[in-house]
């Protein structure tokens, strides 16, 4: 049994990476392996963006990660200077920078790339999409 | 927390977009909660290790000049692939000081450890 | 909305919370003003560390973290100036943080 853990540095929508990284997260989950975390950067951040508003004809990823986040208890952490440098915003950051709107909440969580060191600590395995 | 090594590449060069600093970042920040940090730079990244940069001069920030003090966060030496200098005609000499080449029984050598490999 | 500190009549700009805007406001007078808003009344060794992580940014255009500003003042100072426990007695709310505001840095990454 190994520690996984994912980075996603690619946004959604322009590749299907995003898509890749769900359905091998899914696989872990449901394999005899763990999951110990999966970490946005970059323009991953945009996976975090709750205002996406998803095409009825295609698979919700936002809701897919939500959803996985809520049954696994896989915790969902996004850089918070890649994500507020790209307006996502959890309500801290809106708070803290006299912004209006807020668009990343739970299950998704704002954090340092400290917390990705640590979850790497915990981990035998990074994949990175 | 147990200390795992962390092999950074950098590939692009250093001004397209924001590769470049974010690998840095990502280095500084794993180094300074205690991992073990290698960084390595090849294919256009190599580009990032020129000396004597003006980046004020197309307004962005000089992020390379940052590259000196990563002795401070144990990120020593920065690896630089000689095969990705070589086809960009770029010699060790262009480059600033502190780093060092690998050529390809070293490049091996450096991913025989066991470790997480990120890519930027 | 703005945020400045008022100092010899003059208004300097800062973000939210208390850095400055520009690098190039400072001076060692300001830094004292700064300071007196952090609750920080300046020795000569917090002089010390303040110049210090002026003098990192300036040749190496970022602030050091923690480790990198520990191992770098050992280096240069000795091992017991070079240590987390010394320079948080300085600064209690983080070397990282207060000693880059004091000396005019940019607020440091949430992220580091």
């Amino acid at each position: 049994m190994a520690q996984f853990s994912i980075l996603i540095t690619s946004a959604p929508h322009i590749n299907d990476k995003g898509l890749s990284a769900f359905r091998f997260a899914q696989t872990v989950l449901n394999s005899e392996h763990q999951l110990q975390g999966i970490f946005f950067y970059q323009d991953g951040v945009h996976h975090a963006n709750a205002l996406q508003i998803n095409p009825s004809s295609g698979f919700d990823l936002y809701q897919g990660w939500t959803n996985l986040a809520l049954t696994h208890q896989c915790p969902l952490m996004v850089c918070v200077t890649a994500a507020t440098k790209r307006g996502v915003l959890s309500a801290n950051d809106a708070a803290d920078h006299d912004k209006t709107a807020v668009n990343l909440s739970a299950p998704f969580e704002a954090l340092g790339l400290g917390e990705l060191a640590v979850l790497l600590s915990q981990s035998d395995r990074l994949v990175q999409f | 927390m147990t200390q795992r090594h962390i092999t950074i590449i950098a590939q692009q060069g250093p001004y397209a977009n924001s590769a470049g600093q974010d690998a840095l970042d990502f280095a500084m920040a794993m180094a300074n909660f205690g991992q073990h940090v290698n960084l390595v730079f090849m294919h256009d990244g190599v580009f990032q290790l020129l000396a004597n940069q003006h980046a004020e001069s197309i307004f962005r920030k000089d992020f390379t000049k940052c590259f000196a003090a990563l002795t401070y966060y144990d990120i020593e030496p920065i690896y630089v692939c000689q095969r990705s200098l070589a086809a960009r005609n770029v010699s060790p000499n262009d480059l600033i000081v502190g780093v060092e080449t690998l050529d390809e029984v070293g490049m091996q050598a450096l991913f025989k450890t066991p470790q997480h490999l990120v890519t930027f | 909305m703005n945020h400045v500190i008022t100092f010899e009549n003059r208004h300097i700009d800062t973000d939210k919370f208390g850095y400055l805007l520009n690098v190039n406001d400072w001076q060692p007078e300001l830094a004292e003003k700064i300071a007196q808003l952090e609750g920080i009344e300046l020795s000569p060794a917090h002089w010390e560390v303040v110049n210090f992580v002026r003098d990192f940014y300036l040749e190496f255009n970022t602030s050091p973290a923690i480790r990198a500003l520990v191992k770098a003042m050992a280096l240069k100072l000795g091992a017991d100036k070079g240590n987390s426990r010394y320079l948080f007695r300085l600064f209690p709310d983080g070397p990282a943080k207060q000693a880059t505001k004091i000396a005019g840095l940019p607020k440091p990454a949430k992220c580091l």
